[in-house]
């Protein structure tokens, strides 16, 4: 089964997440901030990862830079609550930069984060 | 042994000629002469007979029979000894020509210089190879001396007196000597380095002379030379270097591999180069690395090594194979460059960058109502699935959808249409926002806290934007008042013209680079518990807060503290623990061209000093 590593500070946020991905068929584990997230993908490496982009202390970006060093080639989607907006958009495009393969603003419906998390793997 | 150094002459080719006239007498006796002795022998012996026989002496009969008839075979057989002397003496003749023509050759063939010394160290015979490295003739050389050849070398305090040659030597002590590193001199006293051998030759247990052979080695001296150059370069250089055989193991490392590393030459060499191996990287990385070497190519890129003590470094590196003349991979060349401090730097960078991203998308609370919303309906979505679809609860689930999405939509609207105005700062006087804000601050402080707000009478425009002005005074003020929640506080609102002399007690680049401009200052200073020192370099960093878990979002100064750099101002703090707080804020004056009348649209403008 496919592993989904999902890291986020906001618990609701990060609850339905979990619980919407392993309704899809995936093994999901989570991680309140990106040192722990970082942590949690040594430790245990998933086949994708949702990462917030504001988070205190390791905020998504560096988190994201530092799991692609790890592996070049991992999935990772960023997800963002700037909403629309230039500065938001920045904030998104310098998350490609850094590695990610998918930008998500929120609030997403469960269809719109399982189509792109579907492009990306398979449970 | 027959005497060697002569060289065979015209005059002893002939011999072999007189020797056939020889020969042929020798034959020519060889029949006859037993005809001739038996002859005679009858002739001798009638003669002694008779003159015996008058002594009649019966004996004397007897002696001169016997001596006769054994003198005769003797006489063949000496005959027979003079026959093979004859031959054998015909084919050494033979084979000393042979010979003779043979060294001659091999003289003349020879690509190394050969010449021959008698017992007083004269020049007896040269070959043709000799004579071009000397640039001299056989008839320049020939009796010369050799010292007339060997230069004299520079006496070292190793060597005795005397012995200043190989070839002196070689006369000294009777024994084989080779000399590297001795100069010959040509003709016109051109010297020329070369490598020698000088072989003594002995008669008799007596030295006669000796033979010289030596090879000019100008062109191995140069390209030992270049080598050596090479060598250094590649020591010495400042990119670190490794050459490893085709199997990785360390042949070589440079200078400055020792020092950047940690390892000695001795640590290194011989090993394996895996031994630098950080767990850094995925063991994929060095396999596919591994891969595209052996393959025979060349491989680029940035990873993470370890020095001898643990350290990480960066490095960028390019391996390259080795190969020898028939294509066969024989090593690897690795350049190590240690990246650490572009890295960091880059790292840095685009940490400044991130932090401006993140601090710019806190700004504003759609951040905080983006992860409600989320919440809300992906919550309800989720609900939904376990409900009947006809039931009552699943349609009122949907109108919860509904109306969450259409929270949705109401925020992006609005947030569009703030960023509208967000979009063209426009010219104002700061007093304006900052008014309004001290009359909600007013009306929302605790009673503990007294209020003071002091602004000038003249100001300077600013390009702005009154909501942006509004939430620094709000968030700075906000702040200010949590600080003193405990105690009777004061917060001083000042907005005054800039520079301001006896505020200036810091010496601070930034603030330096105002003098004489012209700026406006916003003042923020409350009596609260401060902030220390060692924490005022974070204090506009994301969710940094002193505050506590439950005291905000830590988000406040980090959005002041974009507005700011978006105004092209500057925040300037002083505080510390139990000390209170002032914040000061800089916004440069607003400088109308003065050809353009209109404040709005279609103006070029600089806010600028």
């Amino acid at each position: 089964m496919a592993r989904i590593l999902i890291i986020e500070d906001e618990r609701q946020v990060r609850e339905v997440l979990k619980q919407m991905l392993e309704k899809a068929g995936f093994e999901v584990d989570t991680a309140n901030n990106g040192s722990e997230g970082v942590q949690r993908f040594k430790d245990n490496p998933a086949d994708l990862v949702v990462t917030d982009i504001l988070m205190p202390e390791k905020d998504g970006l560096e988190t994201i830079e530092e799991l692609t060093n790890r592996q070049s080639d991992l999935p990772i989607i960023a997800i963002s609550g700037g909403g629309p907006g230039e500065k938001a958009q920045f904030a998104l495009d310098l998350a490609q930069l850094c590695g990610a393969c998918r930008i998500l603003a929120k609030p997403f419906s469960r269809k719109e984060i399982l189509a792109v998390v579907h492009e990306l793997i398979n449970p | 042994m027959l005497s060697f150094p002569t060289s065979p002459s015209p005059d002893t080719l002939a011999s072999p000629v007189k020797n056939r006239t020889r020969s042929n007498s020798i034959i020519f006796l060889i029949i006859f002469l037993p005809s001739l002795i038996v002859t005679a022998y009858y002739d001798i012996f009638d003669i002694f007979i008779s003159w015996v026989r008058q002594y009649d002496v019966w004996y004397l009969d007897e002696v001169v029979s016997m001596l006769i008839l054994c003198l005769l075979p003797y006489l063949i057989f000496l005959t027979y000894r003079l026959y093979q002397l004859t031959v054998a003496l015909r084919q050494n003749e033979a084979t000393i020509l042979g010979l003779s023509s043979q060294n001659q050759l091999i003289l003349e063939a020879a690509a190394d210089g050969l010449f021959g010394l008698d017992g007083e160290g004269k020049v007896t015979f040269i070959n043709p190879s000799a004579e071009r490295m000397l640039q001299q003739s056989r008839s320049q050389i020939m009796g010369q001396h050799y010292q007339k050849i060997v230069l004299p070398k520079t006496v070292t305090s190793s060597m005795e007196l005397g012995e200043t040659n190989a070839i002196s030597a070689t006369f000294q002590d009777e024994n084989s000597h080779t000399s590297q590193d001795e100069l010959f001199q040509q003709g016109d006293a051109t010297p020329f380095p070369v490598e020698y051998t000088c072989t003594p030759i002995h008669k008799k247990q007596r030295l006669v002379g000796a033979v010289v052979t030596f090879r000019d080695i100008t062109q191995r001296r140069a390209t030992e030379e270049k080598v050596a150059r090479l060598a250094a370069a590649l020591s010495q250089t400042a990119d670190m270097t490794i050459i490893t055989d085709h199997q990785g193991i360390i042949q070589y490392v440079n200078t400055a591999f020792e020092r950047c590393s940690l390892y000695s030459k001795e640590d290194v060499t011989n090993q394996s180069v895996a031994l630098l191996k950080s767990d850094q990287q995925d063991p994929i990385f060095y396999e596919k690395m591994v891969q595209v070497v052996r393959r025979g190519e060349i491989w680029k890129d940035r990873f993470i090594t370890r020095k001898k003590n643990g350290d990480f470094i960066h490095v960028d590196v390019i391996i390259s194979p080795i190969r020898d003349q028939s294509g066969t991979l024989t090593s690897f060349v690795a350049i190590v460059r240690d990246v650490t401090h572009e890295v960091e730097l880059g790292r840095q960078l685009r940490r400044s960058q991130r932090l401006e991203a993140v601090g710019t998308l806190a700004g504003g609370i759609s951040h905080d109502f983006n992860n409600i919303l989320t919440a809300i309906l992906s919550y309800t979505d989720l609900a939904m699935d376990d409900i009947p679809p006809q039931s009552l609860t699943y349609r009122n689930l949907q109108e919860v959808m509904v109306a969450a999405t259409r929270a949705r939509d109401l925020i992006k609207q609005l947030l569009t249409f703030s960023r509208r105005g967000e979009r063209t700062p426009v010219p104002l006087f700061l007093s304006e926002p900052v008014t309004e804000a001290v009359k909600l601050l007013k009306a929302v402080l605790p009673s503990n806290i007294a209020l003071h707000y002091h602004r000038d009478e003249e100001e300077f425009q600013v390009l702005a934007d009154p909501t942006r002005i509004h939430q620094v005074v709000m968030n700075l003020c906000t702040n200010a008042a949590q600080a003193m929640w405990e105690k009777d506080g004061k917060l001083e609102i000042r907005l005054e013209k800039a520079p301001i002399e006896n505020r200036m007690e810091q010496e601070s680049v930034t603030l330096a680079t105002l003098q004489g401009s012209h700026h406006m200052v916003l003042t923020i200073r409350d009596n609260g518990c401060g902030i220390a020192k060692h924490n005022l370099d974070r204090i506009y960093e994301p969710f940094f807060s002193t505050k506590g878990t439950g005291k905000g979002s830590g988000l406040g100064l980090s959005v002041v503290h974009g507005i700011v750099q978006n105004h092209q101002g500057i925040i300037h703090v002083e505080s510390g623990e139990g000390e209170g707080t002032t914040f000061q804020v800089y916004f440069p004056r607003l400088e109308i061209q003065p050809a353009t009348e209109e404040q709005h649209s279609g103006v070029t403008v600089q806010p600028g000093n």
